[in-house]
């Protein structure tokens, strides 16, 4: 059975009137890459933040490998790695020294610490930048370097906090790869991000969080099951009255349909062969489409079907 | 750990943009400009010989204005005496024909000068002397009048000390000179731009950085200390360079104790960074909003203390000396003062003593402030 890495219960934590956690509770384990899946404000980051023991919490206890997380958990502090939101790093310092400062507040041994800001370098593939000043790299460097001072040390523990927020496709891809490889070599990571795509991509389990709410945890494969919508059709038609709405709505298995800007959106409910349905009554009723999207159900679904709105509309 | 967080520290500190233009290069441009606007001025006009004094007696004090006579016709005379009505005198004052008006009433002498902190040193000195002594003899009449003879024996053998006591000639006689101290008192709190940044990357509520350090192992009274060290050994070195290239390059004469101006130099730069310390851990004000704190009161206190406007802290010690007392700017210029004035260290040790408890102050507010490891919001 594999060890309880995090573990936090009946979490809250208050900013005056607003709450901010509300009774969280979590359990990661061991090798999990384990995303925190949450709207901005939902309180992802307030979460990490008590985690990491920076913030003071109103109730709950959070133990982190076994142990009573506190400011004093020294020895828990040097197996953890953390990735901010915002980018971490001294200007006035090249890449080079960036890394081997932060790893020089977790690693003494001088011979040690070379090796390990060699690794890390050559891991978020800055070798040709080790001289550079912060300023002088790109926001996708820059992140990267972000992620080198996090995980220098070979932390058991990475926690990044949105660590793709402004970065290009191109960079972002080499982040996502990355830290694949870091749970490959052993470490357990939390992700926290509002972005659908990398959590699907790369977590093991997800937690969708929203109003400092836990409100599912599972596999993405868990989480759509969770949900009624098992398909979704979008069909390009330029009629649809509501005869023919009707007419669907009828069909077992049919439990939605939206006809808007040209579209008609037939949601599924379980059932086989549903695209195969739907187009045959479009034929019979002498209605002419043009092209057909079928849809798996996405973490947006699932979303939407928990919290009753779009992940991304939520933020602002 | 300490040795990481020190190294790192120094070189951030030798690296930022803010430090050389601020502790190297304006304190260079502006000490150039001094050296051309104010040296020439007393090389010509202002060179210290006897200090022109009117005596307005509202009473008679005639033990005081005996001795004022005395000295006035001895060789080489440090008051050149006048009596005249207090009225005539301001006058005299006013017009500059005087520097210094002794105002006496039955058993006590006011002292009036104009803008000039030397004069007044000089003077007060005379008249706070007089007074001890005067002092000890009626006292010793009182008490032990069969001591009497032996009190004024050794008062005559101290006067020739006294006289030596006042180093009128050794030292930088020089009015101007002050601008410079005032100068290197400025460069000495601006360091507090450095002693901010410690307090800013070392708060998880402050900055990223500082959350970073915050989540890592290393105890927090160890890395700032180490930060601490680092950036005041920065710090020094970089107020050195000013410091030599006013006496070696534009030659202003600083006293012929120079090692101790370098250290004095030091000492002022102490105070700089632990203000700074101090205020960047007061609250949750923006980065921003604490360096605008920090310049203002860095130029209120070089202003106070007479940077802009030579006379300022002579008006000051007239009407509210504790300003004065308070300004670390007034603090940090009145031990280059100090140092180039007297030869003996009494008041300059009196001013480092100061300046240190006032860092003290600020040291252990900053880490009184900063030692919490968790915080309410970030």
């Amino acid at each position: 059975m594999a060890q309880t890495v995090v573990k936090i219960e009946n979490l809250v934590k208050r900013y005056k009137d607003l709450i901010a956690l509300d009774h969280f509770n979590l359990e990661i384990e061991q090798g999990e890459v384990f995303g925190l899946l949450g709207p901005n404000g939902s309180g992802k980051t307030t979460a990490i933040n008590c985690l990491l023991s920076l913030l003071e919490f109103d109730k709950g206890n959070i133990e982190i490998f076994g142990k009573e997380m506190t400011p004093e958990s020294y020895d828990i502090k040097s197996q953890i790695g953390i990735v901010m939101q915002n980018v971490a790093v001294f200007e006035e310092l090249t890449v080079y020294e960036n890394i081997d400062y932060f790893c020089g507040l977790y690693v003494k041994d001088k011979t040690l610490r070379k090796q390990y800001v060699e690794e890390a370098i050559d891991f978020v593939s800055l070798r040709d930048f080790v001289k550079f000043r912060p300023k002088k790299l790109s926001g996708g460097l820059l992140r990267r370097l972000n992620i080198a001072c996090g995980i220098a040390h070979k932390p058991k523990l990475i926690i990044l906090d949105e660590p793709t927020v402004a970065v290009d496709p191109q960079s972002r891809n080499s982040i996502l790869e990355g830290i694949q490889r870091l749970n490959e070599q052993g470490a357990t990571v939390i992700y926290t991000s509002h972005y659908m795509e990398e959590v699907e991509q790369i977590c093991t389990r997800i937690a969708i969080i929203d109003k400092g709410k836990n409100l599912a945890i599972g596999t993405k494969d868990e989480l759509k099951s969770m949900i009624k919508n098992t398909e979704t059709i979008v069909i390009e038609t330029a009629f649809a009255d509501e005869k023919i709405i009707a007419l669907l709505r009828e069909q077992t298995h049919i439990y939605e349909v939206v006809y808007e800007d040209g579209r008609l959106t037939v949601k599924c409910s379980g059932g086989k062969h549903n695209l195969i349905k739907v187009l045959n009554i479009l034929r019979e009723n002498d209605i002419y489409f043009g092209k057909v999207y079928s849809q798996l159900p996405t973490l947006n679904d699932v979303f939407l079907e928990i919290t009753g709105k779009h992940l991304r509309d939520s933020e602002a | 750990m300490f040795w990481n967080n020190f190294k790192y520290g120094f070189l951030k500190t030798m690296r930022q943009k803010e430090t050389i233009i601020w502790i190297i290069l304006f304190p260079m441009a502006l000490a150039t400009f001094f050296n051309m606007a104010f040296m020439s001025i007393y090389d010509s006009s202002e060179k210290f010989e006897t200090i022109p004094a009117a005596v307005a007696e509202m009473e008679k004090y005639e033990a005081f204005t005996k001795v004022l006579d005395e000295i006035s016709n001895s060789d080489e005379p440090l008051f050149s005496i006048e009596y005249v009505t207090y009225e005539k005198a301001q006058k005299m004052l006013r017009e500059e024909e005087i520097k210094v008006i002794f105002k006496t009433t039955a058993d006590d002498v006011d002292i009036e000068v104009k803008n000039d902190g030397i004069t007044m040193t000089i003077a007060s000195y005379f008249v706070s002397q007089y007074k001890a002594q005067e002092a000890v003899i009626l006292d010793t009449m009182q008490n032990h009048p069969e001591k009497l003879g032996t009190v004024i024996e050794t008062f005559m053998s101290d006067g020739a000390e006294l006289n030596e006591n006042i180093p009128l000639t050794s030292g930088n006689m020089n009015p101007y000179i002050q601008y410079f101290y005032n100068l290197l008192a400025m460069v000495c709190l601006y360091s507090a731009l450095t002693g901010l940044a410690i307090a800013t990357d070392s708060q998880a509520n402050l900055s990223p950085i500082g959350a970073r350090r915050c989540c890592s192992p290393t105890n927090k009274l160890v890395s700032v200390t180490a930060e601490v060290l680092a950036k005041y050994i920065a710090q020094v070195l970089c107020i050195s360079v000013s410091v030599t290239y006013i006496i070696f390059v534009l030659k202003v004469d600083m006293g012929d104790r120079i090692h101790m101006v370098y250290l004095s130099s030091a000492i002022g730069s102490l105070v700089g960074i632990t203000m700074g310390f101090f205020v960047g851990s007061i609250g949750r004000m923006s980065e921003s909003v604490k360096v605008a704190v920090i310049m203002t009161v860095s130029m209120s206190a070089s202003f106070l203390s007479g940077l802009m406007i030579g006379n300022m802290k002579a008006v000051l010690a007239k009407r509210a000396p504790i300003v004065n007392e308070l300004n670390p700017a007034a603090m940090i210029s009145d031990m280059f003062y100090c140092l180039n004035i007297y030869t003996d260290y009494e008041r300059y040790t009196e001013k480092v003593i100061s300046i240190l408890i006032l860092s003290a102050v600020f040291t252990i507010g900053g880490y009184f402030m900063t030692r919490r490891k968790k915080y309410a919001s970030l």
